[in-house]
């Protein structure tokens, strides 16, 4: 009896403990959603921040600081409809850069987004109309707004490098490229696939291949050694290089 | 069926507790957001209201939160001073010295990190240390709140603003939260200027036109940008003259007399990083630098005229690191006159940040 009654009442207590944690949402049976991930790699490994890299010109490099803004995530339906799961996020690769939405049931056939803040968001507004909940807003930019030109930095990579290559050296060479001013917008469009949603989640992983930007193979060269600060017009065309291998540096799980 | 009920029970608070926010019987306060600035966070749990704020007046000018009943946070953040200290370090009730100079309090309310090495999240959160600093006021939170208790003052204006006579230390940090959310500076003359109302002298066009221009060596042209490049980290985005991250402005090459941020994270490459603070009132702040090193403006701008000591953890803005930013005498004091113009003597004197005691 007492040992029945024990068990019982751990049961209880156990369900009633259960009960006082916060609940965790659940997925909703028959919606439809999309969540699009967004990582940063270096040679397929995941890409650590104020980690020290080796890229193919021989400079070792150490990101203190990789930003960008992605604008208007959107999925593209099999009728050529778009649909949006995001209009502005600020991806930082520092933790976790996942944005989920629902969408109508149906079959997808590319993802496509902006890299950068879109132009009818990015000149002469002003950050202090946004809340800082938003990561066009002047706290949740964290300080990926421009105020001369007032528009926004639409990527960032910072650290410090030896162009030496020499293993043990400490790295003091400054990085500071800011791409920014309409100019270096891009536009990313998947190539075409096949994905059917219907009742469940999908997850579009994105990967930023991050080697493929500093490397002499994308036909636009990010050398280091060579050029290693913009601010976007102050240097257009380390700012075009970048962004144009920050694009063909993008590859899709779908 | 009982046991069940008993156990659901367990989920509630057993005993009556003190409120943790105001009651609907407070006032509450409508804050005016000056032009240009952005909407301020103000906690779900902390609402701002008329008495809450009176009391955090109340309790920022309390000696008698210190250990010894002699030191207020007001005897180190001095109204004519911008609310800082003029002396390099502040002196504590032991006679105990600092190493980081006292913080300007200005426009608090809009930033999200406090401290030099940015350890609080939170004004709730900042609140707490001074009180307990065996460097600062020496005290024990226990015996803080004893002698509120003691003082036939605080438990009608913790009822009024909380709803109960019931004096706690979450109560107080909340209502010293709320006082210093509302010490808004936003009429200096550049407030003025970017309102229309005032135009800048000749001297202050120029100072403010450096300010927003990139400075040191252009790598392309290999000319001089011309610029003091201040503009990275204390630009006009919001209002605020300052971007509240975490930067290595070049003071040093290496770091054992403070690291900074690395002191919080344990993290090297944090080493000499400390708060971007806002330039307001920066005329009245002096000395400046996180252990207040520079005692006048014109040091200041020596030490970024000079580029900053290169390091593995100097901010990519230094840009001028190693070459220098070739301001002369007469950008000097172009510079110095728009700083001067984010004065704001109507912050410093206004009576709802005075002494009420």
């Amino acid at each position: 009896m007492n040992r029945s009654f024990c068990l019982f009442a751990l049961v209880i207590i156990s369900l009633v403990l259960q009960s006082c944690k916060d609940e965790e949402p659940t997925p909703v049976p028959g919606k439809s959603s999309a969540t699009i991930t967004f990582d940063a790699r270096w040679e397929g490994t995941p890409f650590q921040i104020q980690q020290v890299y080796l890229d193919d010109f021989g400079n070792r490099i150490r990101c203190d600081k990789f930003m960008n803004y992605f604008s208007f995530i959107k999925l593209v339906a099999e009728d050529g409809s778009e649909v949006l799961v995001k209009d502005f996020v600020l991806a930082d690769y520092t933790g976790d850069n996942s944005y989920t939405a629902e969408v109508p049931s149906g079959k997808y056939t590319a993802l496509k987004f902006g890299i950068g803040v879109d132009r009818d968001y990015n000149k002469d507004q002003d950050p202090a109309q946004y809340p800082s909940s938003s990561p066009l807003s002047v706290a949740g930019s964290q300080g990926m707004f421009w105020v001369w030109n007032t528009g926004y930095i639409f990527a960032k990579f910072e650290g410090k490098a030896d162009t030496t290559g020499t293993a043990g050296v400490e790295l003091l060479s400054p990085i500071a490229i800011h791409a920014g001013d309409d100019f270096s917008y891009r536009t990313f469009t998947s190539q075409p696939f096949n994905v059917t949603i219907d009742g469940a989640n999908h997850v579009f992983a994105v990967h930023i291949n991050v080697d493929r930007i500093f490397s002499p193979d994308q036909g636009n060269v990010v050398n280091i050694a060579q050029d290693a600060i913009t601010h976007g017009g102050t240097n257009p065309d380390l700012t075009n290089n970048f962004m144009d291998n920050y694009l063909a540096a993008i590859s899709l799980e779908p | 069926m009982l046991f069940g009920l008993l156990v659901f029970a367990g989920c509630k608070p057993n005993e009556p507790e003190p409120p943790d926010r105001p009651t609907v019987s407070a006032t509450p306060y409508n804050l005016v957001i000056p032009p240009l600035f952005p909407p301020m966070d103000i906690p779900a749990d902390n609402p701002l209201t008329v008495e809450g704020i009176e009391l955090g007046r109340y309790l920022f000018w309390e000696k008698k939160l210190s250990a010894d009943g002699t030191q207020s946070c007001g005897s180190c953040h001095l109204p004519e001073h911008g609310f800082s200290d003029p002396n390099q370090f502040s002196v504590g009730i032991t006679g105990a010295v600092g190493t980081r100079q006292s913080m300007a309090l200005v426009n608090l309310g809009w930033a999200y990190n406090y401290f030099w090495d940015g350890r609080a999240p939170s004004l709730e959160v900042q609140v707490l240390e001074p009180i307990i600093n065996p460097i600062e006021m020496n005290n024990t939170w226990e015996n803080a709140l004893d002698a509120l208790r003691a003082d036939p003052l605080y438990p009608p204006l913790f009822e009024a603003a909380y709803g109960s006579p019931v004096i706690t230390q979450d109560l107080a940090a909340k209502a010293m939260a709320s006082f210093l959310r509302t010490m808004i500076s936003a009429n200096s003359k550049f407030d003025r200027e970017r309102a229309g109302t005032y135009t800048f002298t000749p001297l202050e066009e120029a100072g403010f036109n450096l300010f927003l221009t990139e400075g040191g060596t252009n790598p392309n042209t290999g000319q001089p940008w011309g610029g003091a490049d201040c503009f990275h980290c204390h630009g006009p985005a919001g209002m605020q003259m300052g971007d509240y991250l975490m930067h290595n402005n070049g003071l040093d090459a290496e770091f054992s007399a403070d690291p900074g941020l690395a002191g919080v994270t344990g993290n090297p490459l944090d080493s000499g990083k400390f708060k971007t603070t806002s330039l307001r009132n920066i005329e009245l702040t002096a000395p400046y630098m996180h252990d207040g090193r520079f005692a006048t403006l014109n040091e200041v701008i020596a030490h970024y005229n000079t580029g900053g000591q290169i390091s593995t953890t100097i901010d990519p803005f230094m840009e001028a690191a190693g070459g220098g930013l070739f301001l002369d005498e007469v950008d000097e004091l172009a510079l110095i006159a728009f700083l001067k113009t984010l004065t704001d003597t109507s912050f410093i004197n206004n009576p709802a940040f005075s002494d009420p005691h």
